[in-house]
């Protein structure tokens, strides 16, 4: 059995409120991305959506699991997510892939047997793996490190502040695993403090969204 | 970026220079303007045509090519996908 319900007591149930945020941002993404697609015809903005997609996908789950959980709807489904693992490993499993895609993606990984080898080691270690929620959040850091550090070289080369807020952002979601780890080990605080940081990472990137809309009804206003 | 990107630049210049004179354009301007062949020029709009981004009109018998709402639409579009992309870095 793994943790599912985490944090203070008082704090239970205002997680899967940020899920909602979480999965409206990832989900504007996606629909943004899609429409990237639709214009270009380029395979790259589908991976690019169909990896925000996963991740709302993620949230879905984690939100669902905290809901049913913090308020009893039913005792036997607070039974069996309890019990199992299913509701945490689907989490994990669409989080481990949506942020694997991202990474090839935004790398630029073309070659087939890197792709697959990722997706295999990925989805062996969720398949395959005990003490899931420490693991979940060692590699969820690592993967969204190197994702920051790549969106970070963007903003190097184009200064533009939109690439800035989506550096920050995914820096922001690194750290916020860092604090979710140390709940485990010091204080259930930790793991406020780990969601606060997440939520701040999705409303830059929304803030980031908006941007992106207004500047083009700008553009058209010019 | 490929072949696909570079027609999306070319119909975004077409459309913006259309824009930029105000929203109608004699199509010896937008030739110069477009940076293209004539050929390649006549290609272009009668695809804008078709789909209803771009249309004709007579004035003082003077052809005019002339940006639609569903024109503007695009360039907005292509604006924010420009702006949503390269924040990401592709």
């Amino acid at each position: 059995m793994i943790l599912l319900l985490n944090g203070p007591y008082w704090f239970r149930g205002i997680d899967a409120l940020f899920g909602l945020i979480y999965i409206l941002v990832t989900l504007l993404i996606a629909a943004m991305s899609y429409k990237a697609y639709k214009m270009t015809e380029e395979k790259k903005y589908v991976y690019f959506a169909a990896a925000f997609g996963l991740m709302s996908l993620s949230f879905i789950v984690y939100s669902l699991i905290n809901l049913a959980l913090t308020t009893h709807i039913s005792n036997t489904l607070s039974n069996i997510l309890t019990n199992f693992d299913y509701g945490f490993l689907l989490h994990m499993l669409f989080m481990f892939a949506a942020l694997t895609l991202l990474l090839v993606v935004t790398l630029k990984i073309e070659q087939k047997k890197v792709i697959i080898l990722l997706f295999t080691l990925m989805l062996l270690f969720t398949a395959f793996s005990y003490q899931y929620y420490l693991k979940f959040h060692i590699v969820s850091f690592l993967l969204l490190f190197f994702l920051g550090h790549q969106f970070y070289t963007n903003y190097l080369e184009k200064k533009n502040f939109n690439a800035k807020l989506v550096f920050v952002s995914f820096y922001l979601l690194a750290c916020a695993q860092v604090f979710f780890l140390a709940m485990v080990y010091f204080n259930p605080i930790f793991y406020v403090v780990g969601n606060i940081l997440q939520l701040l990472g999705f409303v830059i990137l929304f803030y980031m969204f908006v941007r992106v809309l207004n500047y083009g009804r700008e553009k058209r206003k010019a | 970026m490929g072949e696909r990107r570079e027609k999306l630049d070319i119909i975004k210049d077409i459309l913006e220079a259309i824009r930029d004179k105000g929203g109608s354009i004699k199509p010896t301007h937008l030739l110069y303007k477009s940076n293209l062949s004539h050929d390649s020029m006549k290609r272009y709009v009668a695809e804008l045509m078709e789909k209803e981004m771009v249309d004709e009109r007579e004035e003082k018998e003077t052809k005019k090519y002339i940006i639609t709402n569903k024109g503007l639409k695009f360039l907005t579009d292509y604006q924010q996908i420009k702006d949503f992309t390269d924040s990401f870095g592709f």
